[in-house]
């Protein structure tokens, strides 16, 4: 069965509404993602311009009044609480395999 | 600057297709510069390494033309990423980059699929218009194979008639299965983490290539009988008035898609050229102005009018059968004939010259003669022609294997006679005059005359 859109943010997803903590620009988006991520994980600008679309349709990003041709973009409150909910998801994937990981590194002599 | 043009038939899912052909072009040094609906520009350059990539964009113009302010803010993502904008086809966005490991275009694979996904959803309607008027075609030849197939099978066109619709519905179809098929296969494909189905350029160019040819064949060889049918002046009319038509459709569209007419306006455009076509094509079809006459081989200039004369191939005339005509034209006739792979028909009618010029009721005499060429037809031929109707007797006149007597829906006598790969239908109500030396020179002329 096809999963939902949205269910689980893709790490392109993330990354991108994280970003836009602060006022940015699609470009300026590429370029935080990538220097945030040390390049691990890089955007197509295909795939940028259609999620920012898709983002401003959830409501979790608004845009700004342009400054010169560039639109800009910035987190919304419900944005933010997507983003929050999703770092929620992954602390608690990373605590599950700590407790598993850990119990079975304990017994391991 | 040297170019070259390319002829190329992509269909919207084929962006792998797309990207593989443009990069191979520019290895030998040719370069995508400009494309058409089909007709795509290559410019001449130094051959290169060059990476194409093709991306979606539903809100674009099918018909290209000038960046939207949207197409324009991805161009300045997509430069940003290393890629220069170069074409744009239907949705698709073409680009290219010189760079050795460039980021790719599109990184999710996921929304990938959603865009193209958007992007077919907005051809959806027409293709399914496409589809249901191909049918609806296919359904009228198919009730006309079983209602008139004589007529059909006579027409100099019915090869490429059979054809035609049957191949414009194939593709069409193919099309939208081909699409189900690569969007179940692309959906699995990204539910288990992997990338977009390959399209199924190849399968499909195949066999698209093939039909294509093969009508081609076919419609040449329609032309070539109806020329021989002596239609062909009434064909090239057809030929040059579908010329006419596209030409009144695409020059303006080529022409506003060159000076970046955005999509809504071309659209209007064409739908009103066309339906001011279609409607001047109905007054002109009405007033049957662009119809072709048969010539007739003489005019009789009457005291009411001028009349048209016809060479008709039978030695049979209406004073053979004791009728005077006091020295006016023996008879007046309106002849048809065509030919096809398939049969050959004469259908004739004589009758006495207009009441004006010999007043009284006069007889009439008419006829159909019909050579079959394509054996299984024969029966078809018999059963249309005699309308199922018509009771076997015995002619010694004829020397047929069969001669069928009945009666037209007037009441007028009718005779089939069939010989081997002839027949032929009389109606008038002087045939019981006809002698034996005129049914045999009949014969004669039914089984030499097609030669």
């Amino acid at each position: 069965m096809a999963r939902e859109k949205f269910q689980t943010l893709t790490e392109q997803m993330f990354y991108i509404l994280l970003c836009l903590r602060e006022e940015r620009c699609g470009v300026d988006v590429m370029e935080a993602v990538s220097r945030l991520t040390g390049g691990l994980v890089a955007i197509g600008p295909g795939t940028l311009y259609t999620l920012l679309e898709d983002f401003l349709r959830e409501g979790w990003i608004r845009e700004l009044p342009a400054q010169g041709r560039k639109r800009r973009y910035r987190l919304t409150p419900a944005g933010e609480a997507r983003l929050r909910q999703e770092a929620e998801r992954l602390r608690r994937l990373c605590g599950d395999f700590d407790a598993v990981m850990g119990q079975s590194e304990e017994k391991t002599p | 600057m040297k170019y070259a043009y390319r002829m190329c038939f992509f269909r919207p899912m084929d962006s792998d297709a797309v990207e593989r052909y443009l990069s191979r072009r520019a290895r030998k040094g040719w370069r995508l510069d400009k494309t058409g609906q089909v007709l795509w520009r290559f410019r001449r350059e130094n051959p290169a390494a060059l990476t194409y990539a093709v991306t979606y964009f539903p809100e674009a113009s099918v018909y290209g033309g000038a960046l939207t302010p949207a197409q324009e803010e991805l161009a300045a993502y997509c430069a940003a990423a290393g890629w220069t904008f170069v074409a744009q086809w239907l949705r698709m966005q073409i680009y290219v980059t010189d760079r050795r490991d460039p980021v790719p275009l599109e990184t999710d694979e996921r929304q990938k699929l959603d865009t193209v996904r958007a992007v077919f959803r907005k051809n959806r309607v027409t293709s399914l218009l496409l589809i249901a008027a191909a049918l609806l075609q296919v359904v009228t030849l198919a009730i006309r194979l079983k209602t008139e197939a004589f007529q059909l099978f006579a027409s100099p066109l019915a090869l490429p008639l059979l054809a035609a619709w049957p191949f414009v519905f194939f593709i069409t179809l193919e099309s939208r299965l081909l699409w189900a098929l690569w969007l179940r296969r692309s959906e699995r494909s990204v539910e288990r983490g992997g990338p977009c189905a390959p399209s199924f350029f190849r399968l499909s160019r195949g066999l698209e290539i093939g039909a294509l040819i093969l009508v081609t064949a076919l419609l040449i060889q329609g032309m070539w009988y109806a020329q021989r049918s002596g239609a062909g002046g009434a064909l090239w009319w057809g030929v040059g008035i579908t010329a006419v038509v596209l030409a009144c459709v695409l020059v303006p569209v080529w022409w506003m898609r060159e000076r970046g007419y955005d999509e809504g306006s071309i659209r209007n455009v064409t739908i009103f050229i066309t339906v001011l076509i279609g409607v001047v094509a109905i007054c002109a079809a009405a007033d049957r102005s662009i119809v072709t006459p048969i010539e007739p081989a003489w005019w009789y200039e009457g005291e009411s009018g001028r009349y048209g004369i016809y060479e008709d191939p039978i030695p049979l005339r209406l004073e053979d059968l004791g009728v005077s005509t006091e020295g006016l034209p023996y008879s007046t006739s309106r002849r048809s004939f065509s030919r096809s792979p398939f049969l050959s028909q004469v259908i004739a009618g004589h009758s006495c010259p207009p009441a004006e010029e010999l007043p009284g009721e006069q007889p009439e005499l008419g006829y159909t003669m019909v050579h079959v060429s394509f054996p299984p037809l024969y029966d078809v031929c018999r059963e249309e022609l005699s309308w199922g109707e018509m009771e076997r007797v015995e002619d010694g006149r004829w020397q047929a294997e069969a001669v069928y007597a009945g009666a037209m829906y007037d009441g007028t006598p009718a005779l089939l006679v069939c010989w081997e790969e002839d027949l032929l239908l009389l109606y008038s109500d002087l045939l019981p005059q006809l002698t034996a030396e005129q049914a045999s020179a009949i014969r004669e002329t039914a089984e030499t005359w097609w030669v």
